[in-house]
């Protein structure tokens, strides 16, 4: 084992361990109920999830500039998720409920959907 | 470039493509673009190994238009042109430091690379700084699949040396 194997086999072992750590902190369940959806980088909405009606589903239809659609749906219980889209790859659709500090992510169409901290003064 | 080095080329292109689309038929591993086996790397790390960088970098090149092609998912070849190309060269660098008998490191170090290109695309393209937490968990299934794919690579490739070797003695003597 040549000094270069091992200088690499240690930065490969340090940096193997260190996205499994950042992996579990951003695993952990998110603690606002505050919600921004953002589109190609510029804010589309921001709303707190607790002020939703716990009984009912809430559909929001968002156009993409280059013609495709997402179907933003709050359910029961003020969980958010993408119910619908016709990009091809229907990642936003399995990647189901914002639960943690994952976002859920529609890279067709620039789409995010993220927990954001609470703004100041009520918002 | 003679027709023999040619033809193995072409035939090594050939085979990864094929893996390329039995892979793409697989289901979906996790919920995040991104996390797979990348049989296909078996191919590009061989490759490295083997042959010419120039000759390492057309395999790849070619095997990530046509399967772009093959599969119809053209908004996927900026991510695989941009993790690809990042990859080899730094599995071409990294080849004169890590010997034959480590190559799986330099799979390893080649999925980190494939991974890095693919998350600076997408925050290129999506100019969004949230595909970022993404980046640990493709890090992390990179590095297995990486081992995986680098361990093929180097089975194949120490049971072959002895053949090539064989070979090209034999084509002197004629």
């Amino acid at each position: 084992m040549t000094k270069g194997v091992k200088i690499c086999l240690m930065a490969a072992i340090v940096i193997f361990v260190g996205a499994v750590a950042a992996m579990l902190y951003l695993r952990l369940p998110s603690d606002s109920t505050w919600v921004a959806i953002t589109q190609d980088g510029k804010t589309l909405y921001t709303f707190d999830l607790a002020t939703f009606d716990d009984e009912q589903t809430q559909q929001i239809r968002i156009e993409s500039p280059d013609g495709g659609y997402n179907i933003v749906e709050i359910d029961e219980g003020n969980t958010i998720r993408i119910s619908e889209a016709d990009c091809p790859d229907k990642t936003c659709v399995k990647t189901g409920e914002l639960s943690d500090g994952v976002p859920i992510v529609c890279l067709p169409h620039k789409l995010v959907i993220k927990y954001i901290d609470p703004p100041q003064n009520g918002g | 470039m003679k027709t023999r080095r040619l033809t193995e080329l072409s035939l090594l292109t050939a085979a990864a493509l094929i893996i390329f689309i039995v892979e793409l038929r697989l289901p979906d591993l996790s919920s995040i673009p991104g996390v797979k086996l990348g049989l296909a790397n078996i191919f590009t790390v061989y490759a490295v190994y083997s042959y010419r960088a120039r000759e390492a970098v057309m395999l790849l090149v070619t095997r990530i238009l046509l399967g772009s092609i093959f599969s119809s998912n053209s908004s996927a070849i900026i991510y695989s042109l941009a993790g690809g190309l990042l990859c080899i060269s730094g599995m071409l660098l990294l080849k004169k430091v890590i010997p034959l008998n480590w190559l799986w490191l330099c799979s390893v170090f080649g999925a980190i690379f494939h991974n890095t290109g693919q998350i600076a695309a997408a925050l290129v393209l999506t100019r969004s700084p949230a595909v970022l937490v993404h980046y640990p968990t493709l890090i992390v299934t990179g590095c297995i699949a990486g081992l995986f794919t680098g361990l093929c690579a180097q089975y194949v490739l120490k049971r072959l040396i002895p053949v090539r070797k064989n070979e090209t003695t034999k084509e002197k003597k004629e």
